[in-house]
């Protein structure tokens, strides 16, 4: 037999004994323990209700059911409420804390593209908007892909600007341009042609400031039905002004000799320090030499199978050292060769 | 090439004003031939007068000192006190009075010179800055007297330009201030008066010939020759001085300086032997190929071994001269010659050219020469030679002018194309009547019949072959800043993707964004850095004619320069990792070395308890995923390079295809490099990982069920390595391995390592149960135990 009033009492001193707890109960952790002792399957509540079933008088059980829920709501109303508090509490004293923003914990752990990576990837993206594809060719040549396709026979003159490293005696030799990836181009493509090829290229000169014994260059090469001079200077100055992210940029085509393109063209921007009044950076010229370019000479053109007759265009092509000198105001192109992180660290950029 | 516009100024008309002037000399230097500097010749000569002096007497209290009495004008003389010996009564020469200022700055003051007032200066060449001589006062002669009174800088005053040959090296016309004034008269549009010769007097009197032999026909296509008799060798006037002062010339003697003076004008080299040094007028002039073993001293006195690209003039004992390059100094004028053979001759350019490269000898004559110059400048080079030697120093014509023609140049009479094609190149109309003045103006005729036009040739103009030679003149006459911007109609053509390219993009933004610098240093090294490195390497291709000692080879490997540049950077950094992406070249059966895109990663600790090896093993193992390749790279110890350390290397392999190395660098290396730390260096095949990058990703399913996290410790001892015991945890709900702890240290023994391994369970089918897992990681566990003794798990 079960004496109701003894587990009424049972039950009340466990109301009492979980009140005073949640009552003194200052953090989270404790409280959802104290949920558990209460509300878990082997509580002292659940193990008191499971002697109900031995109640007989359905009037008790109900009262002493009506009790011990009332005793249980009221339990876990008080934690719901003690839980709101101590919540509170803990937002409040996170929120209160102060950091030095100041400081840095963790150092930048960012490297570098090398300049030259870096300028090759604007002049990629600047061509590719045009619709130029990005190839490549061999490194090492030989004679006729850098030189006599070019119109450069052994004996001209011209080869006196390309001061050639050879592999072996006239026929095998570093590139001294990248213009070789053009010829090889045009012998495995039909127009319409579009394409720009950045890479090494080696030049048996003295280093100094102005050069180095290994450089880049950027090739661009159009050959269509249409494109003219007047298709150059737009699609160049475009281009410039991109690159320089500067539209006030005009071109100035300074006939040249080059025996592989005809019309020949050095070209000159406006310098961008000045806007053209004169500087020290364009030696008070007001234009800054960047490229040579021209038409696509129609020998060159036969060289390849291609019919002068039908198609031209125009080929250009400079060094991305020499704009990133320009853009950064760099005055000695060795710097770039030479690896000091002093120096690579002022261009950082993925 | 230094030109003297006042010298242009013979030719064709162009601006006095300084202001103007400079403006054509701009676009001179767009249109015709880049301007490399401009400087003035003869500045700040406002104060000096031209003088006569007509009075000398002694000084009477200095012997070295006279006293003259100069004329300035009609009726005004003053008295100047000199100690130059060279004057005489009659000189025509400078003169500064008091107050006036030298054109270094100078202010001259009247003064008592031993007792007597001089009341101004006669000046010498340099301290006008017209020259370097202080020998004696400049003696201006006598063609300067009716100029009395008058300033200098009116008749010494000019502009000079130094052009960029390069751009002419196809216009051998224009290795002249000729062919240039031809060119300012076009751009400038003035009037060009060419050089008027007075032609030949009467031949029919001279009976003399000379004996020439034109022994190679291909090399000499032109050769004239002839004897001037009974000249007087003496200083050049000095409007020759001058002439060739401003162009940075010397003046020697009237002769030499005549045969500068025609280069210099005309662009023709002549050369002038002294007569009776080569066997006076029956001597015979053979133009061959040079003999074996033979030698020449050349004007500038260096003796000659002459190679068998070598053609010389000779006469029947002994070469004169290198054709077309140097006279021989045996031959060469001097004050007591009396009689010249002038020789004006074409010679072929190609054959000049490895004439000259053969000995290493250019001079102002080959290199008009290699151009390629056409035959009728001998021509005229040789009748105006012959003018200015009459007519300065009273040499009379002995022999007959021999002129042989033993080759015909080739070169383009005439060009026709539709007139529609200069619009088509250019993408800009102009006018036919326009076309044909810029044509007219650089000595081309043409017309235009049914829209062709027909163009002739001038016999100087050897560069034009084809229609876009012509395009090419129009355009840059015209004005390529007239050619409007406009957008570009292109044909419709997609971009072809370079996965090479892209892929070295990739990995360059992985490893920058990693904390890696990326390097570009030289394709070149030499066997020294090699052995630094300890690699012995035969094979390495060698250049001919390398930059220098340090770069004689192209490298098959880019591990070496990696070094030196770690080398260079530690003084400053204590922690980096540098990478480079380059092709390094290997020999090959083919005609061209095989070039194979290599990855070389760097990482530098100088705290050794960084472990490197494993920053880069990171970084490869970011680069296997972020390219999205499949597989994992397969890490095999040890390594056969001297470079690395056994122990701490590796092999690395891909599908089982060796792709590279990784490597802790060897003490002795690194003492090499003077590297004190930690160095783990990695090269790696692009070219072989490109091939396994997945291109495309298959959508795979994914399950809805959540996935089960549980971690197991293992301890286990040495003889394992990690990898063995990880691949050996299989279970077929198990996603995914992940070691999240390696420990070594107490409480564990020396040789004992724990290995803290995250498994993620995940099932498609349902929610897992506690038991399910339980279950798998027991029999994870089993399997492992049965496979690796000694393995604790905690």
């Amino acid at each position: 037999m079960t004496d109701i009033k003894l587990l009424a009492k049972n039950l009340s001193n466990i109301e009492n004994e979980a009140l005073d707890k949640i009552q003194s109960c200052n953090n989270l952790d404790r409280l959802k323990q104290l949920r558990s002792k209460y509300f878990g399957k082997d509580s002292d509540i659940s193990k008191i209700l499971s002697n109900i079933k031995y109640i007989r008088n359905n009037e008790e059980k109900k009262t002493i059911g009506e009790y011990s829920n009332k005793i249980k709501s009221n339990i876990q109303s008080q934690i719901s409420d003690k839980e709101a508090i101590l919540k509170n509490i803990q937002i409040e004293e996170e929120i209160s804390r102060n950091i030095d923003i100041s400081l840095n914990k963790f150092e930048t752990n960012i490297g570098s593209l090398h300049p030259v990576t870096q300028m090759i990837d604007i002049l990629v993206e600047t061509f590719q908007y045009f619709g130029f594809s990005v190839v490549s060719g061999p490194e090492i040549e030989t004679d006729w892909f850098c030189f006599q396709s070019l119109n450069l026979d052994i004996n001209h003159p011209a080869r006196d600007m390309q001061d050639t490293f050879y592999i072996e005696e006239n026929h095998i030799l570093p590139r001294t341009h990248t213009s070789s990836v053009q010829i090889r181009t045009m012998l495995n493509e039909k127009p319409p042609i579009r394409i720009i090829a950045p890479g090494k290229v080696y030049r048996n000169e003295n280093q100094d400031q102005r050069h180095t014994f290994m450089f880049y260059q950027y090739e661009g090469l159009i050959i269509d039905k249409t494109t003219n001079i007047s298709d150059l200077k737009s699609i160049l100055t475009t281009a410039l002004r991109n690159i320089f992210d500067n539209s006030d940029i005009e071109l100035r085509l300074r006939h040249s000799f080059f025996p592989y393109t005809e019309p020949s063209f050095e070209i000159d921007a406006t310098c961008m320090v000045c806007l053209g009044k004169g500087c020290k950076v364009c030696s008070n010229k007001g234009w800054i030499e960047l490229l040579g370019a021209g038409m696509v000479h129609p020998q060159v053109l036969r060289n390849v199978n291609i019919d002068p007759n039908v198609y031209q265009g125009f080929a250009f092509g400079g060094g991305p050292e020499r704009l990133f000198m320009v853009k950064n105001m760099i005055d000695d192109l060795r710097l770039f060769y030479e690896n000091d992180l002093k120096f690579l660290s002022q261009f950082r950029k993925i | 090439m230094k030109i003297s516009t006042s010298w242009i100024r013979e030719y064709t008309k162009i601006p006095e004003d300084s202001d103007s002037l400079y403006k054509l000399l701009e676009s001179f230097a767009e249109q015709c031939v880049d301007i490399d500097y401009i400087k003035e010749y003869g500045t700040n000569l406002k104060d000096i007068k031209v003088g006569e002096i007509i009075k000398i007497i002694k000084h009477p209290n200095a012997d070295k000192l006279k006293i003259t009495e100069v004329r300035l004008s009609k009726n005004k003389t003053v008295q100047i006190v000199t100690g130059a010996n060279n004057i005489y009564i009659g000189m025509v020469c400078p003169v500064i009075e008091h107050g006036g200022i030298l054109p270094n700055g100078t202010t001259i003051k009247s003064t008592p010179l031993r007792g007597v007032q001089s009341e101004g200066m006669l000046c010498a060449e340099d301290e006008l800055l017209l020259g370097e001589d202080h020998s004696g006062i400049m003696d201006l002669g006598n063609e300067y007297k009716k100029y009395v009174g008058e300033s200098l800088d009116k008749f010494f005053y000019d502009v000079i330009i130094d052009i960029d040959n390069k751009i002419i090296s196809n216009r051998p016309d224009l290795f002249s201030h000729r062919g240039i004034a031809r060119e300012f008269s076009a751009i400038n549009n003035s009037k060009f008066n060419n050089l008027k010769l007075k032609g030949l007097q009467d031949q029919s009197k001279l009976q003399k010939s000379i004996n020439i032999d034109i022994l190679d026909k291909d090399f000499c296509t032109r050769y004239i020759g002839v004897i001037v008799k009974d000249i007087i060798v003496d200083d050049s006037p000095l409007w020759i001085k001058q002439k060739l002062k401003k162009i940075g010339l010397k003046s020697i003697n009237n002769i030499v300086d005549i045969s500068n003076l025609v280069l210099a004008e005309i662009g023709q080299p002549l050369h002038i032997f002294d007569l009776d040094k080569i066997g006076g007028e029956n001597t015979t002039i053979l133009v061959r190929k040079s003999k074996e073993k033979e030698t020449i001293t050349t004007l500038d006195s260096k003796e000659r071994k002459l190679t068998k690209n070598n053609y010389v003039i000779a006469n029947k004992e002994k070469a004169l001269g290198i054709a077309g390059i140097m006279g021989g100094k045996y031959s060469e004028i001097d004050a007591n010659t009396k009689n010249i053979l002038i020789e004006s001759a074409t010679f072929d350019p190609v054959m000049i050219r490895k004439s000259s490269k053969s000995i290493n000898l250019r001079s102002e004559a080959s290199l008009r020469y290699e151009k390629g110059l056409p035959q009728n400048f001998a021509y005229e080079g040789m009748l105006y030679a012959l003018e200015l030697i009459f007519n300065l120093t009273k040499g009379k014509q002995y022999s007959k002018i021999v002129d042989i023609i033993s080759k015909n140049q080739e070169s383009t009479d005439n060009i026709n194309f539709e007139f529609s094609k200069i619009e088509k190149v250019l993408g800009i109309k102009i006018a036919p009547k326009e076309v044909i003045n810029i044509l007219h103006k650089l000595n081309f005729k043409s017309e235009i019949k049914n829209n062709i036009i027909t163009i002739l040739i001038p016999k100087e103009r050897r560069d034009i072959k084809e229609s876009v030679d012509i395009i090419e003149e129009i355009g840059r006459i015209y004005g390529y800043q007239k050619i409007p911007l406009k957008n570009p109609v292109l044909e419709t053509t997609p971009i072809i993707r370079n996965i090479s390219y892209e892929i070295e993009r990739e990995i360059k933004k992985i490893l920058v964004s990693e904390s890696s610098w990326e390097i570009k240093t030289y394709s070149f090294i030499n066997e020294n850095l090699l052995k630094r490195t300890l690699i012995h390497d035969s094979s390495l291709i060698k250049i001919i004619n390398p930059y220098s000692e340090e770069y004689t080879h192209l490298r098959n490997i880019l591990l070496p320069s990696m070094l030196s540049t770690v080398e260079k950077n530690i003084r400053n950094e204590d922690t980096f990792s540098l990478f480079e992406i380059a092709n390094t070249y290997n020999k090959s059966d083919t005609e061209l070395p095989l070039e194979e895109l290599k990855l070389c990663i760097s990482a530098y600790s100088k705290n050794k308890k960084i472990e490197t090896f494993f920053v880069i093993k990171k970084y490869l193992n970011d680069i296997k995923t972020y390219l999205n390749i499949d597989e994992e790279f397969e890490y095999i110890k040890g390594s056969e390079n001297k470079y690395a350390i056994y122990n701490q290397s590796a092999k690395i392999y891909l599908h089982k295809e060796l792709i590279g190395e990784i490597n802790n660098i060897h003490p002795t290396v690194r003492e090499n490099f003077n590297i004190a730390g930690n160095l783990t260096v990695t090269e790696i095949n692009v070219e072989i990982l490109k091939k396994y990058i997945k291109k495309s990703f298959l959508h795979k399913s994914i399950s809805k069920y959540p996935i089960v996290i549980e971690d197991i410790n293992i301890t286990y001892s040495e003889e394992y390595t990690a990898e063995e015991i990880i691949k050996s945890i299989k279970n077929n709900y198990l996603k995914e391995i992940r070691i999240i702890d390696i420990y070594k240290g107490k409480p564990l023994n020396e040789n004992q390592t724990s290995l803290t391994v995250r498994l993620i369970f995940e099932n498609f089918e349902k929610t897992f149960i506690t038991e399910e897992i339980k279950e798998s990681i027991n029999e994870i566990k089993t399997n492992l135990l049965n496979k690796f003794e000694n393995i604790i798990f905690r």
